[in-house]
C-alpha cells in the first residue's frame, strides 16, 4: 500500500466532515473518489496532505506512520496534491514556475525531471517564456499538473483536474495522467466531478457520502451496482 | 520596615532628588524660611526645557542657601508640573496661591502664562516669565515680568540692522505653526515698517528637513535678505542653502543656535539674533558639578530671574515690608536695573536686555553687532 | 532652470522613496502584511549607521553594519511577531495593529535613547557640492543617493527575475497555498524576505538622514507616500511602485512653480486620489 487512511475523523472547526474514514491505495493504482459536493472528498484530500490534522485515525505512506508529519515531508516523500483551480503561480512565467519548483522537488535521480517534462508535455516548451497566468485553460491545467509530477511523485492527489476544461483537454489530460502513473508506477487519487472520464480511467472507484465510503470496488462493479443511489 | 517609614524615606529620596529641602549647614539661617512658587513643565513634551529651567532655579537657591538665605532667611521654591498645559497651570497656580498664599511664581511657556496672567492681576501675585517670547506677554498683566524680549523686539534688532546694512527686500520662510507664524509676521511688519520690501513667503512643516523646493522658491524672487523662522532641522537647511550659492544674506532668529548648525562649514554666513544671558566659566563650571548637567541657555535665563528674585527680597526685608505680590511689583520698577548674569532694565513688564546679532564663521561663530530690544 | 532643479530634487527624494516602496512592496505582496513597523526599520538604520559614525566607524563599514541590525531586526519582527500570529491564523486588521504595536516600541526606544530631537550627522562628504552642467548643483549625498537608490532597485529587480531565491519569493506571493505543496516554505521565505527588505530600506535610511537630519519619528511620511506609490502602481508589481514614487515626488516639487508650497502635498495626493478611482488596480497591475 503506498497511501493509508484508517479511521479517520476530520474536519474544520466544531464541523465533522469526514468521519471513521478508512481509504487504500495500492502502489500504481489509479482510484477515482467520487461523491456528491460535501460528501467529504477534498476534506479526504487534505488531511492526506496534511493541510488538516485529523481527530482521530492514521495516515502511512508507504508503510510509515505520517498522520502528524508537515506538509512539507510528505511532499519530500511523493505525496503531491494538484489543488482545485490554483496549481500554477500565475505571476511567474511557465518556465520560472517549473524552475522554482525543480529546484526544491527534483534532485539528482528524480523521475521527472525540467527535460522531461518539456518532453512530454511540449505545450510547455513552447510557452516556456510566457507569464503562467496569461495562457489558456488548458495550458494552465497542463502546467499545473507538470508542477504536480515535478521530482518522484509516488501517489498524485487530484481535486478535480477537469474542471473547467473543454471535453477534448479533458481527454489529453486523462491521457497523460494515465501515461505517467502506468509508465512510472506512479499510484492517482482522482476526485472528479466528470464521472464518466473518472470512472473510464480509474482501476477502483470510491464513493463517498456524508463522510463516509459507502462504495469501493472496480468500475465494472460500479456500473453494474445502482451506483447512482449512492449519490 | 513600616509603611511610615517607607514613606518618610520615598519623601526624602524625592526632595533629594529635586534637592529642595535636603538637610543642609543652616549656618545663619534661623530666621523664618522664605517660599515661592514656580509653575513649569515638568513632564510631557515639555520636560526637556522645564527641568533644564528648574535646575537654573534650584543651583541658584543652592549658592544663596549656602551663604545663609537673604538676611538669614532661607529661601525655598515649590515647584508644581503643568506640562505645558494652560489648564494644569490653572489648577496649579490655584493650590498654590489659593492654598499655600505664595506671593511671587515662575512661569515658563507662552500658553500657561497666559493662561494665568488675569488671576495674577486679580490676586496680586508676582509672575516672572524667562521662557516665553509671545508678543502677548507684554501686556498680559501689570504682574507678569518677562525677562526675555518678545519676539516682535528681538526680530526689531534684527531688522534695525539690515537696514543699516542697506538690504531693502527680503525674502521669509517660515515654520507653519504658532512660532513660525509669529515670527514671520513679526518680521513683515517691522521690515515694512522701516521701509523694506517683502518678495515672496514660503512655509515648511515643524521636522520636515527638506527646505529645497521651498528655498528653491524663493531664490528665484531675487532678494537681499532671507529671513528663517524655523524651530528645527537648521543645519540640513544650512547645507540645503550652501547647496544653492545664493548671494542672499541668510538671517534668522534664536532658534539658529543649534551647536550642530554652528559646527557645520556650510553655515558660515549665516547670521542671527541671540539673547545674551552668558555665564561665566566658573559657573558654567560649579552648575555642572552641582547639577550634573550642562548649564543650558534656559538654565542661565532662571538662574538670572532668580537673582532678580533675590534682589527684590533683599530690597523689601531691608525696607522692612512685607512680602507681597504688589510689594514684590513694586520693588522691580525702583530697582529697574538687576545685575544678574546680564545688565537688565525694567521700564515696561518686559526687560530691556542685550541682544546680540551672531555671524557663523563656519565651525564657530562672533558676535558682529549689539542692539537693544525695546 | 528652477524647473531642472526641482526636476532633479525631486529624482533624488524619490528614488529614496523608491527603494522605501519597493522594500515595502516585497514584505506586503510576499506576506501580506502591512508592514508599518518597515518605518521604524528605516528610522533604526539611520540611528545605528549614526552611532556608529559616532564611534569613529568608517562611513561605508558603519552602512553595511547598520544594514546588518536592520536586517536582524527585521527578521525578528517576522519570526516573532508576525510568524506566530500567522500560525494562529489572525485576522489581517490583528496583524497591522500588532505591526503599529511595533513601530511604536521602535520609534519610542529610540527617542528615549538618542532625544527626541533632530540629530545631525557630523559634517562630512554628505554636504560637498557638485557644479553640473545646466546650472544644476547637487551635493554629494544627493549624488549617492540617487545612484545608490537606483543601483539597489536595478538590483532588486534582477535578483527577484534572475536568482533562484527571487523566483521562490515571487512563486510565495503569486501563490502561497502552491507553494506550501511544492516545498517552497513559505513562512522560511517571509523570513527571507523581510530580511532582504529591510537591508534595502536601510539605504534610503542612512542616506536619508545624512542629508535631512534624524528624528525618532521620521519613518512615518515617507512610509506613507511609499505606500501610496506602491498602490498606485500596482500591488505585486516593484517597478511600478519605484516609478510612482519618483512620479509622486517629482510632482510635489514641481507643483510648487504653479502653487504656495502648503498646497502641493494636498493637490499631489488629490491627483492620486483621482488617478485611483480611475485605474483601482493601479498603473502596472498584472492581468491575473
Amino acid at each position: 500500500m503506498i497511501l493509508e487512511l484508517e479511521a479517520i475523523a476530520a474536519g474544520y472547526g466544531a464541523k465533522t466532515v469526514v468521519s471513521d474514514l478508512t481509504f487504500r491505495v495500492a502502489a500504481g493504482e489509479i482510484v477515482a473518489l467520487l461523491g456528491h459536493n460535501g460528501a467529504g472528498k477534498t476534506t479526504t484530500l487534505k488531511t492526506a496532505m496534511g493541510l488538516i490534522t485529523p481527530r482521530a485515525g492514521m495516515v502511512r505512506l508507504a508503510g510509515a506512520p505520517l498522520t502528524r508529519a508537515p506538509v512539507a515531508e510528505r511532499v519530500a516523500r511523493g505525496l503531491r496534491l494538484l489543488p482545485e483551480g490554483r496549481g500554477i503561480f500565475p505571476d511567474l512565467t511557465v518556465a520560472e514556475n517549473i524552475d522554482v519548483v525543480a529546484a526544491r522537488l527534483a534532485g539528482r535521480g528524480a523521475m521527472f525531471a525540467p527535460a522531461d517534462l518539456y518532453r512530454l508535455l511540449p505545450v510547455l516548451e513552447e510557452r516556456r517564456g510566457t507569464r503562467a497566468g496569461s495562457m489558456s485553460g488548458g495550458q494552465q491545467q497542463m502546467l499545473a499538473f507538470a508542477l504536480a509530477i515535478l521530482g518522484t511523485p509516488r501517489c498524485l492527489l487530484l481535486d478535480e483536474p477537469s474542471i473547467g476544461l473543454a471535453p477534448n483537454l479533458v481527454e489529453r489530460l486523462f491521457a497523460e495522467i494515465r501515461n505517467v502513473c502506468r509508465a512510472h508506477g506512479v499510484a492517482a487519487v482522482l476526485v472528479e466531478q466528470n464521472v464518466a472520464a473518472a470512472m473510464a480511467l480509474a482501476d477502483r472507484v470510491v464513493i463517498m457520502n456524508g463522510g463516509r465510503v459507502v462504495f469501493d470496488g472496480t468500475p465494472q462493479a460500479a456500473r453494474e451496482s445502482n451506483l447512482w443511489e449512492h449519490f | 520596615m513600616s509603611s511610615r517609614a517607607r514613606s518618610l524615606l520615598a519623601a526624602l529620596a524625592v526632595s533629594a532628588a529635586l534637592g529642595i529641602s535636603a538637610p543642609r549647614p543652616a549656618r545663619a539661617a534661623d530666621a523664618a524660611p522664605i517660599t515661592f512658587g514656580a509653575i513649569l513643565p515638568l513632564t510631557g513634551p515639555g520636560a526637556v526645557i522645564g527641568t533644564e529651567q528648574m535646575k537654573g532655579i534650584q543651583f541658584a537657591l543652592k549658592q544663596q542657601n549656602a551663604k545663609g538665605g537673604i538676611d538669614g532667611h532661607p529661601i525655598r521654591v515649590v515647584f508644581e508640573d503643568d506640562q505645558a498645559k494652560p489648564d494644569q497651570a490653572v489648577l496649579a497656580f490655584n493650590k498654590l496661591v489659593g492654598l499655600q498664599h505664595l506671593p511671587m511664581i515662575y512661569t515658563a511657556y507662552s500658553g500657561p502664562s497666559l493662561a494665568m496672567a488675569p488671576l495674577t492681576a486679580r490676586k496680586h501675585v508676582l509672575m516672572l516669565n524667562a521662557g516665553a517670547q509671545s508678543d502677548k506677554l507684554a501686556h498680559a498683566s501689570p504682574y507678569l515680568f518677562n525677562t526675555l524680549p518678545t519676539t516682535a523686539d528681538e526680530v526689531g534688532v534684527m531688522v534695525k540692522y539690515l537696514r543699516a546694512h542697506g538690504k531693502s527686500t527680503s525674502v521669509v520662510l517660515y515654520e507653519n505653526d504658532a512660532a513660525g507664524i509669529g515670527g514671520r509676521d513679526d518680521f513683515v511688519r517691522e521690515f515694512k515698517a522701516a521701509g523694506g520690501k517683502i518678495l515672496a513667503q514660503e512655509p515648511t512643516q515643524f521636522g520636515q528637513t527638506d527646505y529645497r523646493p521651498a528655498l528653491l522658491k524663493l531664490a528665484a524672487a531675487k532678494a537681499q535678505v532671507l529671513f528663517v523662522v524655523t524651530t528645527a532641522g537648521q543645519k540640513s537647511m544650512a547645507d540645503q542653502l550652501h547647496q544653492m550659492n545664493q548671494t542672499w544674506l541668510v538671517a534668522g532668529t534664536t532658534f539658529m543656535e543649534d551647536p550642530p548648525t554652528i559646527a557645520d562649514p556650510n553655515a558660515k554666513g549665516i547670521i542671527h539674533t541671540q539673547v545674551v544671558a552668558n555665564a561665566s566659566p566658573e559657573l558654567m563650571a560649579a552648575f555642572k558639578k552641582e547639577m550634573g548637567a550642562e548649564m543650558g541657555f534656559f538654565s542661565r535665563q532662571y538662574y538670572n530671574a532668580t537673582q532678580i528674585m533675590f534682589a527684590l527680597t533683599e530690597h523689601l526685608l531691608k525696607e522692612h515690608k512685607a512680602i507681597t505680590g504688589e510689594n514684590l511689583r513694586a520693588a522691580i520698577f525702583q530697582i529697574k536695573t538687576f545685575h544678574g548674569l546680564v545688565p537688565m532694565t525694567f521700564t515696561t513688564n518686559t526687560a530691556v536686555v542685550p541682544v546680540a546679532i551672531n555671524e557663523m564663521t563656519g565651525g564657530s561663530e562672533k558676535t558682529i553687532a549689539t542692539g537693544t530690544a525695546h | 532652470m528652477l524647473a531642472l532643479q526641482l526636476l532633479v530634487n525631486g529624482i533624488v527624494t524619490g528614488s529614496a522613496l523608491g527603494v522605501m516602496a519597493v522594500s515595502f512592496a516585497l514584505i506586503y505582496a510576499t506576506t501580506r502584511v502591512f508592514h508599518v513597523a518597515h518605518a521604524g526599520v528605516y528610522t533604526l538604520g539611520g540611528y545605528l549607521a549614526w552611532t556608529l559614525v559616532h564611534r569613529g566607524v568608517p562611513d561605508l563599514p558603519a552602512l553595511v553594519l547598520a544594514m546588518a541590525g536592520c536586517v536582524v531586526v527585521g527578521s525578528l519582527i517576522q519570526i516573532l511577531l508576525y510568524g506566530p500570529l500567522d500560525r494562529r491564523g489572525a485576522a489581517q486588521l490583528v496583524v497591522l495593529i500588532a505591526s503599529l504595536g511595533a513601530l511604536a516600541v521602535i520609534q519610542n526606544l529610540i527617542a528615549a535613547v538618542y532625544s527626541p530631537d533632530i540629530l545631525e550627522f557630523p559634517p562630512n562628504w554628505a554636504g560637498h557640492v557638485f557644479p553640473l552642467p545646466g546650472g544644476l548643483r547637487l551635493t554629494g549625498v544627493q549624488i549617492a543617493t540617487v545612484v545608490v537608490d537606483f543601483i539597489a532597485f536595478g538590483l532588486t529587480l534582477a535578483f527577484a527575475h534572475r536568482t533562484l531565491l527571487g523566483k521562490r519569493i515571487r512563486a510565495v506571493a503569486s501563490n502561497p497555498f502552491l507553494a506550501e505543496i511544492t516545498r517552497l516554505e513559505p513562512r522560511r521565505v517571509h523570513v527571507y524576505v523581510m530580511a532582504i527588505a529591510s537591508a534595502l530600506v536601510c539605504l534610503p535610511g542612512v542616506l536619508g538622514p545624512l542629508d535631512y537630519g534624524l528624528q525618532p519619528y521620521g519613518g512615518v511620511t515617507p512610509l506613507l507616500t511609499a505606500t501610496i506609490a506602491m498602490i498606485a502602481g500596482g500591488i505585486g508589481s516593484l517597478a511600478g511602485a519605484f516609478a510612482l514614487a519618483v512620479a509622486i515626488v517629482v510632482l510635489q516639487n514641481l507643483a510648487l512653480l504653479v502653487m504656495p508650497g502648503e498646497w502641493s502635498i494636498g493637490v499631489t495626493f488629490a491627483i492620486f486620489v483621482v488617478f485611483m478611482l480611475l485605474r483601482p488596480r493601479g498603473l502596472f497591475a498584472g492581468k491575473a
